[in-house]
Order: C-alpha cells, then sequence, then structure tokens
C-alpha cells in the first residue's frame, strides 16, 4: 500500500512541470548568486599586495587580527576562501528558495484540489501525508543539488578564467559543501511539505517561513549582543543549516578544523531531526481531522 | 406495492447515513441527516443548492468529518472502514479536480500507482471515455466535458460498484450533459450503484431509479422514482353529472376511483397512466357521457416543490401506497 502510494509520488514528481521549472530555476539562481563574489575571486595585483603587506603588518603590530592572511586584508578570495566564504554561505540562499518551492510544490495540490482526488482513491491521510513528505524532501534534496552545484561550478570556472587553469588546485570542503547540502535539502524539504500539511495555504505557508528566517536573526541578534554563549544559537534554525552546510562550526562561523568544534554536523541532523519530529505529529493530528473542501 | 418504509424495507444499503449532523463555523449543514442508497441502479439526491448534497457526499468520501452520527458505505463504518472499500468506489465530487500541468493520462497513471493499479489500465479508461486522443494534453486545456470524462476514467481506474457523483452536468453543454447521463445510466445498468446529487429536477428524473430529496440538511423524502410520481400520481379527472353512477360502472370495470368536490379522480391499480379513451367508453356503454376527461400527471417539479418549499422541512417518508 505504502509502496504504492511511493511510487505514485515519486512519478508525480517527475510528470509535474513545476517540479522540473523549479530545478531550472535553482540552477538560474545558481548562476546568478555567484556574482555578488566573483569579482573577488582573483589574486591580489602587487600594489594591492604591497598595501595589504604594510596593513597587515600593522594590525598585527597593534595585537589585532592575529591569524588574518593577505586575503583578509586585500578582500580577494583564493579557491578555497571563495568555498568558505561563497559557497558555503550561498547555500543558505539556495536553501530558503528549495524551502519555497515544495511549499509552492504542495500548496499548489491542496488549492486544485487534486489532493482531494487522491483521498478518494486512498483515503489513509497519513500513509498520503509520509508519501508526499518523502517526496517532496527528494525534490528538497534536488533543489539543493542543482543550486550548489551551479554555484560551484561557476565560481570554479570563474576562477580558473580569471587565475588560469593551472591556478585550480585543490577545492577543500567543496564536496563536502554539496554533500551537507543535498542532506539538508532533504531535511528542509521534508520541513517545507509538513509546514503546509500544517498551514495549508501557500502563501501563508511562504510567510511561516519568512517568518522564521527573521525570528531567527532577531534572536540571534538580540543574544549575540547580551550572551555571545552559543548555547541559544545551538537551537537556531539558520545555525543549524549553517553547520549541515560546513560541517563542523565554531564561534566564528569558521570551519573548526581539529579544534573544538561548537555545533557539528550530526548535531545538525539531529536538531532537524526533531523539528521534523514535532512538525509530522502536529501535522498528522491536523490533517487528519481536517475538511477538505476544496 | 407495499407500504413499508424506504429505509425499512432491506437492511442492507449500498451507503447509508444515520442522523448525519455537520456544522461549519456554528452553521449547520447536516441536521440529523438519514438517507439510504439501494444497491443497483441510479440513486438520484436531489436538493436546492446550500442543502447539504455535497456535505453529504464528502462525508461518505472521508474527505469531510461528521461531528455526529454514522455513514456506512457498502457496509464499512466512514472514515475507519473506508480504507477496506475504497477501491470498490468511483467518486467526482464537485469539478473534476487533478493536478493542471500534468497532461490526463499522468494524472491518471498517478492515481493509477497509488493503487497499484496498472498502467495499461489507464488506456483502457482513456479509451473508453473516448479521452485517448487527448491523453497527452494538459488537464488545464481541457474542456469541462473532457475533464468530466477524464474524472469518469479516473472512477473506473478501480472498477466500482459504487460511483458517486455530485452535480456532475453543471456547466456542461447539452452533448456533454447527454453523454454524462447515458454513462452514467450504463454504469447502473451494468450493475453498479449510481449516487448521483443535482438541483436538477429533470436530469434525476430521466436517469433515477430511486431517489432522495434533501433541504435543510436533513432528508425530506426518499423512495423509488415510483413511489414519488404515483404519490398522488397519474389519474384522469373526469367532471360528470352522475357521478355515483359513474364511480359504480368505473370501479366494476377495474379502475381506482376517488370523488372530491372537483369530481372523478381515476387511477391505475398498477399507478400507470389511465387511458382516458378507454374510461370514457366504459362509462359511453353505461349511458354516462362526461362533461370534461383530463389527463393529470404529478410531475417532479410538484413533488421537488411540495417537499422543499414550505413554512416546515419535517422529514416525510414517502411511502408506497396499495393501490389495488
Amino acid at each position: 500500500m505504502f509502496g504504492h502510494l511511493m511510487r505514485s509520488e515519486l512519478s508525480r514528481l517527475r510528470f509535474r512541470r513545476r517540479a522540473w521549472g523549479s530545478l531550472v530555476l535553482m540552477m538560474l539562481a545558481g548562476l546568478l548568486i555567484p556574482l555578488s563574489w566573483m569579482s573577488q575571486v582573483r589574486q591580489p595585483d602587487a600594489r594591492e599586495l604591497v598595501l595589504a603587506q604594510v596593513n597587515l603588518m600593522r594590525m598585527q603590530a597593534l595585537g589585532q587580527c592575529p591569524n588574518c592572511t593577505i586575503h583578509d586584508v586585500t578582500g580577494t578570495m583564493d579557491l578555497a576562501r571563495a568555498i568558505h566564504d561563497g559557497i558555503g554561505p550561498s547555500g543558505l540562499v539556495v536553501a530558503f528558495l528549495a524551502f519555497m518551492i515544495v511549499v509552492t510544490y504542495v500548496g499548489a495540490d491542496f488549492s486544485s484540489g487534486a489532493l482531494a482526488t487522491q483521498l478518494t482513491f486512498t483515503p489513509r491521510r497519513r500513509a498520503v501525508l509520509t508519501a508526499r513528505v518523502l517526496a517532496c524532501g527528494l525534490l528538497g534534496s534536488l533543489l539543493m543539488t542543482v543550486g550548489l552545484v551551479t554555484v560551484a561550478a561557476v565560481t570554479v570556472i570563474g576562477y580558473m578564467a580569471v587565475n588560469g587553469i593551472g591556478s585550480l588546485g585543490t577545492a577543500p570542503g567543496l564536496l563536502g559543501i554539496v554533500t551537507g547540502g543535498a542532506v539538508y535539502g532533504f531535511l528542509l524539504g521534508i520541513i517545507a511539505a509538513l509546514v503546509t500539511f500544517i498551514i495549508p495555504s501557500t502563501p501563508l505557508a511562504m510567510a511561516a517561513g519568512v517568518a522564521v528566517l527573521v525570528g531567527d536573526g532577531v534572536v540571534e541578534g538580540w543574544y549575540f549582543n547580551s550572551d555571545p554563549s552559543w548555547e541559544v544559537h545551538r537551537f537556531m534554525p539558520i545555525v543549524n543549516g549553517y553547520a549541515m552546510l560546513m560541517g563542523n562550526i565554531g564561534e566564528s562561523g569558521a570551519l573548526a578544523s581539529g579544534g573544538r568544534a561548537f555545533l557539528s554536523r550530526g548535531e545538525a541532523i539531529l536538531y532537524h531531526g526533531v523539528v521534523i519530529g514535532v512538525l509530522f505529529v502536529l501535522a498528522v493530528l491536523l490533517f487528519e481531522r481536517r475538511d477538505i473542501k476544496i | 406495492m407495499s407500504g413499508v418504509p424506504w429505509s425499512e424495507r432491506t437492511d442492507e444499503w449500498a451507503l447509508q447515513a444515520t442522523d448525519l449532523v455537520k456544522t461549519y463555523g456554528g452553521r449547520r449543514v447536516l441536521n440529523g441527516l438519514n438517507l439510504h442508497v439501494p444497491y443497483g441502479g441510479v440513486h438520484g439526491l436531489l436538493g436546492p443548492n446550500g442543502s447539504g448534497k455535497t456535505t453529504s457526499m464528502r462525508i461518505m468520501l472521508g474527505l469531510v468529518r461528521a461531528n455526529s452520527g454514522e455513514a456506512r458505505i457498502l457496509g464499512a463504518s466512514v472514515p475507519h472502514g473506508l480504507p477496506g472499500v475504497i477501491g470498490r468506489i468511483g467518486a467526482i465530487v464537485e469539478s473534476p479536480k487533478f493536478s493542471p500541468r500534468m497532461t490526463g493520462r499522468h494524472n491518471l497513471i498517478v492515481l493509477a500507482e497509488s493503487i497499484g493499479a496498472p498502467r495499461r489500465r489507464v488506456s483502457e479508461v482513456l479509451l473508453e471515455v473516448g479521452l485517448e486522443a487527448d491523453a497527452e494534453r494538459h488537464f488545464t486545456t481541457y474542456s469541462l466535458g473532457m475533464k468530466q470524462r477524464l474524472a469518469i476514467a479516473a472512477t473506473l481506474l478501480k472498477r466500482p460498484e459504487v460511483l458517486i457523483f455530485d452535480e456532475p452536468t453543471n456547466g456542461l453543454d447539452p452533448v456533454g450533459i447527454h453523454d454524462i447521463r447515458a454513462t452514467m445510466r450504463s454504469l447502473a445498468d451494468a450493475g453498479r450503484t449510481v449516487l448521483v446529487s443535482s438541483h436538477i429536477l429533470t436530469e434525476i428524473e430521466q436517469i433515477a431509479d430511486s431517489m432522495s430529496v434533501i433541504a435543510g440538511g436533513r432528508v425530506v423524502a426518499e423512495g423509488s422514482m415510483q413511489d414519488f410520481l404515483s404519490d398522488g400520481g397519474p389519474h384522469v379527472r373526469v367532471q360528470i353529472d352522475q357521478g355515483v353512477a359513474a364511480t359504480d360502472t368505473l370501479r366494476s370495470a377495474g379502475w381506482q376511483v376517488e370523488v372530491d368536490e372537483s369530481g372523478l379522480r381515476v387511477s391505475c391499480r398498477d399507478s400507470g397512466l389511465p387511458d382516458a379513451a378507454a374510461i370514457a367508453e366504459t362509462l359511453g356503454k353505461a349511458g354516462l357521457w362526461p362533461r370534461e376527461l383530463t389527463t393529470q400527471r404529478r410531475s417532479l417539479e410538484q413533488v421537488f416543490l411540495q417537499l422543499t418549499v414550505g413554512a416546515d422541512l419535517v422529514a416525510t417518508q414517502v411511502r408506497r401506497r396499495g393501490r389495488r
């Protein structure tokens, strides 16, 4: 029974124009997002280098920024930095887009009434919800992967175009970001679908997503000023999303390579698992009792 | 004909509702609805707009939860027993609803896969409803008639025993209306139970074998079409000066005669339409000459208006009258 439903949901995903259109949309976003840092992805010229060295020595003499490199001062990016400061954080923008797309994917079936037709075939609402939510997880994962791969491809190609093919070297952490993004997309797709089942209105579910984002910013800003400890941050969705993308993150948001990790990817997965569990119970309770009038 | 109330004629109904109550935001949409749909044939659910037809059907399909009361379909309690019988039920509630940006075929494939039906069944039902040629078009490009046919194709994916159609001819052109009615009739003739709701009297009169009249959220009458139409049904009104003699003559000839202030009301024992010429001949042979003979047939419209328009809508049970 559930196997049939799951197969049907995967076919729906394959047949729905919206799903394919959203992958193209994500690819377009992936082409545009790197524009915000592409001008910095280059080696500093001789003049910038001299100025930067002077500034760096002055800062270090004053005890400021002891770990800074020449790139921190010039504002230019090598590939490793482009991956860490560009591609990684851009995953949060891609994730937000993926969330919104999944909400419209699920919401469209509520508004078209297709869900009502489905329920006249399979009245087990919990099974319908579970299958749809898992399919949305897959959609979210695909969206994130397409978005991040496009962003990474544009960045790497742009880097090679500016600095030459020989300059490429290794791309540390890139595979981890794309893999983490795919898993994050899966979890986020599930969350987006559950939110839409709880609030069966596309605009309201989207508004809920924006509200969480704004709320996260406000709370983090407030706590950062009053109590910069990481305990509160551990429970914030953006920080957990960032940890999903970047792996272990520390206080400054940097990769905690070898040192103490404030939030690990494993903890972030657990966080999203708990959120999904709570939302699933709520969605089942509401959806089981809801009158389907459209 | 027996005098047994419709609801007591059998213990087994294809669909049955008992004291269903449903409120939306404090507004009572169903007010203790009792419904009995027999196995086989077309059963019409007739009622004015807003009377509770769609809500009743949605409850039967588990889409809407009743506040109280019980609904059963094919013997299974709704909603808990519904998954066990849903494979034997097809339904179109209000307008057909599918994913607009998917083709007709893809919409059906998704539904077929969800119940484990093979894909070849999709081609079969598309052929059955005459949509094979347009199967690759997006649902949103379909005319209303094509959408209805796709919805019927969807219901046939399951090879259902019970089909529920909610106002299926709404918005269709005359050809579409004819096609849908013919389809419903043929489904019933093939042994299936068809429950169809409508506010169009002629539609129900043309295709239904039995019906329930719903008004104010409750069934105010239910029975076979014959029950409805023969309840004060077809008769010949005879105006004649020799009323007593005419009554005796007609009764001896086998007619059923009632006398009222406007003359004689002559009807057949089998509830059929009496032949006015035969009545005139019978009276003429006895030397009795009527001043006027008028054939009168009670229309469904009269029945409907009598049941639904009035000061109170107390449920009445249409009983078969034994006219012997």
